[in-house]
């Protein structure tokens, strides 16, 4: 057992499963397993919290001590990237592709010309202009290996990053204990099972106007569950409300988007994806959904 | 023993053709590769076992190879 | 409302997804590997062994992959020598030609100067050409007081089908050296005989360094008698490696090894023994050298599967093989893993094994009988079958390392039918039984 990860990190007896705590990447971090014995449940929560925490090390923004922030602080140099990162930026770049570019990491910068707090802005649309220039993943080089941004730009993994973890903490303590479970980091979801008699979890979708009420439920053996939503992060505009998802060929917040998106995919990641992009197509969210097969619920 | 080699042989000829023809339609899609990438399921594991299995194996017997080289580099054999 | 008309991602997006996360191998950032196994070996009153094997792996720039691994063993003890038991006390000279050992009547003659320490480097790297493709190149040494072997490998394999199916193709050429103590012995020629001509060469030899005063026709002498006799050694393997379902994976291999030059074991005999019809029948009274042709040639086809059943692991193999000196044999190997508790797993496993014997192998030879080109009393070209018994305990300790404990049982028993004994010999056992203990420990570590 890792002395490294258990100070933070809590293992708890409740009902048929053990449910391990943590905090990571600024969310209340859980994993609920149903293995026998506490040493199982230790072992998992050692490897899940310490696979966690270096994903956050290593894709969060705010460092100085990570390769996002040789990136980033870059004058257009080339870096050559690790396999994972190398893994991360052709998904970035294939999602980009699919989404019709609705979906690009290097979209950012434009947090800068927006506060989300609930209170009126007033966008300075010069600035958005003269930032958008800065944004757009056809301006990339990426040849599978290195990486080439024009002077400037920066790249944002948060919006895959919490999704990432997920997935990657459950397939890990799956791996190292084969029984099932569900990580719940503050919202994104991985389930892992490979015991057909054993119960799915029970997954309540939030009220986002009334905190702590469930207004649907997915039951879940395996898969991944995401939430996208502006329920809490969000400005006015004359009056409209915009959420905080921004498209990066405008600038500007989506509007009519959801109050709230939250979709069932195969993995995290993918739904989380889905998520977002359900977002972006305001209006017209449950549409695409629907047209992408996938369960999801939508809360306007 | 002859009989027994032609019959071994011709199976596993057949089931090497039958392998190969009818590979693309055998398999997984890569997002049911849980259980195969298993440590216990690489196909290569544990291969220091393996190769003392090998060594005391070829040094008491008169077979070699099957898993990997026919065997050899030792003066036991 | 207006549905989309754009095709839908999902199954795109699905595909993605799982090769973000399907390796399944953890954040490669430098990955490391060492791992270490220790064997000892100890069969019943005869042969001791121990062995220690430790590996390097680091993973390189542009996903190369560099091993190294460093084998030392020893062993000490007695082996059979391939002389047949007698009703009187046996005399044998020494492999070095200095002295010699006597076995008790009724026992079958072992060496017990049999000792020995070998080391081997194996070293190799495999480089990716493509995403699908990768080349392995390697070489191997190894060396112990009268053997010596370099050679070098190559192999490529390629995956196809999404990765389902891999194919794989592997050479090797090695270059081997053997200097029996005291020379190579002359095939077939009798041991008694070689004693005394040892001790006129010594005599000889020893006048000749008292009378040449500069040296340099001695050094040639010396190296000409120390050079020692060469063997050449070509290996193929071709193989097959093929996902049947989400919990089985096949493997199909053929390999072919080709040996040239002195195949001979210098310390082994067959004794020559009194025809039947008198008092003494199958009683000694000679030892020859063996002689083994000069070329062999191997195959062998392999399958093996593995399967992953609710959290246990099976693997069955199964191998048939043969040879151009008569020998076909049969191994049955089976592994079962059991998991006990979180990481830690019991295994065991059994293998089965059945020879036939050499074309050239014989229990001994009759006086006066015409003397055959090739003949060999080695236990180990004789038909024999062998069952081995074993259980491993696995566990990983700390972060990242995997421990192995084990035991082991091995038993073989020779198939030599009575009728092929001989007078006296038919109230002994002709074939060397044995039974071995081995035990053996490992760790793996990945950083």
């Amino acid at each position: 057992m890792n002395s490294k990860a258990a100070p933070e990190c809590s293992v708890r007896k409740g009902g048929s499963h053990w449910t391990i705590s943590f905090s990571a990447m600024a969310s209340p971090c859980e994993i609920l397993i149903r293995c026998r014995r506490r040493s199982e449940a230790e072992h998992v929560a050692s490897l899940a919290a310490a696979e966690t925490r270096r994903i956050e090390r290593k894709l969060s923004r705010y460092r100085d001590d990570n390769i996002i922030h040789a990136i980033n602080a870059g004058t257009g140099a080339a870096v050559e990237v690790d396999d994972e990162l190398a893994r991360l930026l052709t998904y970035a770049d294939q999602c980009y592709r699919l989404s019709g570019g609705l979906f690009d990491i290097t979209s950012g910068v434009l947090r800068r010309a927006w506060k989300f707090d609930g209170s009126t802005a007033s966008p300075d649309r010069d600035l958005i202009e003269s930032l958008l220039g800065r944004v757009g993943w056809e301006k990339v080089e990426w040849d599978g290996r290195r990486l080439r941004l024009q002077p400037g730009m920066e790249i944002d993994l948060g919006g895959l990053g919490k999704e990432y973890a997920a997935d990657r903490a459950a397939d890990l303590a799956f791996r190292a204990s084969g029984a099932p479970l569900m990580a719940n980091f503050g919202g994104d979801i991985r389930a892992l099972s490979a015991d057909p008699d054993s119960p799915p979890w029970v997954v309540g979708i939030e009220d986002p106007l009334r905190e702590g009420t469930a207004v649907g439920r997915i039951d879940l053996s395996n898969g991944g569950v995401a939430t996208s939503g502006d329920a809490r992060r969000f400005c006015l505009v004359e009056g409209v409300r915009l959420g905080h998802i921004l498209n990066p060929r405008t600038g500007w917040p989506v509007a009519d988007a959801p109050r709230s998106v939250t979709v069932l995919g195969d993995y995290c990641v993918e739904a989380g994806f889905l998520a977002t992009l359900a977002m972006l197509h305001g209006r017209a969210a449950e549409d695409f959904l629907a047209g992408e097969k996938v369960p999801y619920h939508c809360i306007r | 023993m002859r009989r027994l080699r032609f019959f071994v042989l011709s199976a596993g000829a057949f089931a090497l053709a039958a392998v190969l023809s009818g590979c693309a339609a055998v398999g997984v899609q890569v997002w049911e590769r849980d259980v195969l990438s298993k440590p216990e399921m690489q196909m290569d594991s544990h291969a220091l076992d393996r190769a003392l299995d090998d060594h005391i194996y070829f040094s008491k017997e008169a077979s070699s190879g099957g898993r990997s080289f026919g065997g050899g580099g030792c003066g036991c054999n | 409302m207006q549905l989309t008309n754009r095709p839908p991602l999902r199954g795109a997006l699905s595909a993605l997804t799982a090769a973000l996360l399907g390796t399944g191998a953890a954040a490669s950032e430098g990955r490391n590997r060492v791992e270490s196994s220790i064997l000892l070996y100890s069969e019943v009153d005869r042969v001791q062994a121990a062995e220690a094997i430790i590996g390097l792996g680091r993973a390189l720039k542009g996903d190369r992959m560099l091993s190294a691994r460093l084998t030392l063993d020893g062993l000490t003890g007695a082996s059979p020598n391939g002389a047949t038991p007698s009703a009187r006390v046996q005399t044998f000279t020494r492999p070095s030609g200095e002295g010699g050992y006597s076995v008790k009547p009724g026992e079958i003659p072992l060496d017990d100067t049999f000792k020995d320490t070998r080391y081997s480097f194996d070293g190799s790297l495999a480089q990716p050409l493509d995403r699908l493709t990768t080349i392995v190149l390697g070489a191997h040494y190894s060396g112990e007081h009268d053997y010596t072997s370099l050679g070098a490998s190559v192999g490529l394999s390629r995956d196809l089908n999404r990765k389902n199916t891999t194919l794989s193709a592997s050479a090797a050429y090695s270059r081997d050296r053997v200097r029996p103590e005291g020379g190579p012995p002359d095939p077939l020629s009798s041991m008694s005989a070689r004693a005394d001509d040892d001790d006129d060469d010594d005599a000889g030899e020893r006048e000749l360094a008292a009378q040449d005063d500069d040296g340099d026709d001695d050094d040639d002498e010396d190296r000409e008698s120390d050079a020692g006799e060469g063997k050449n050694v070509y290996d193929v393997v071709f193989g097959l490696t093929q996902v049947l379902n989400r919990q089985t994976v096949l493997r199909l291999n053929y390999s072919y090894n080709h040996s040239s030059g002195y195949l001979n074991d210098p310390y082994k005999i067959v004794s020559v023994v009194q025809g039947p019809g008198g008092p003494d029948a199958g009683e000694p009274v000679d030892y020859l050298y063996e002689a083994r042709p000069d070329g062999r040639a191997k195959q062998a086809v392999f399958a093996q599967l593995r399967r992953y059943l609710s959290g246990h692991t099976i693997d069955l193999s199964y191998r048939y093989f043969w040879d151009d000196w008569g020998v076909t044999s049969q191994t049955v190997e089976l592994f079962y893993r059991l998991p006990v508790k979180a990481g830690h797993a019991l295994q065991p496993h059994v293998r089965w094994y059945r020879q036939t014997e050499a074309d050239f192998y014989r229990v001994f030879l009759v006086e006066a009988a015409p003397a055959p080109a090739h003949a060999s009393a080695d236990y180990r070209l004789a038909p024999f079958h062998a069952v081995t018994a074993g259980l491993q305990y696995l566990f990983p300790v700390g972060q990242g390392v995997q421990v192995s404990l084990g035991g082991e049982y091995y038993h073989q028993a020779g198939d030599i039918s009575p009728p092929r004994s001989m007078g006296v010999l038919s109230t002994y056992e002709l074939f060397p039984d044995m039974d071995a203990v081995m035990v053996r420990a490992g760790f793996d570590y990945e950083f």
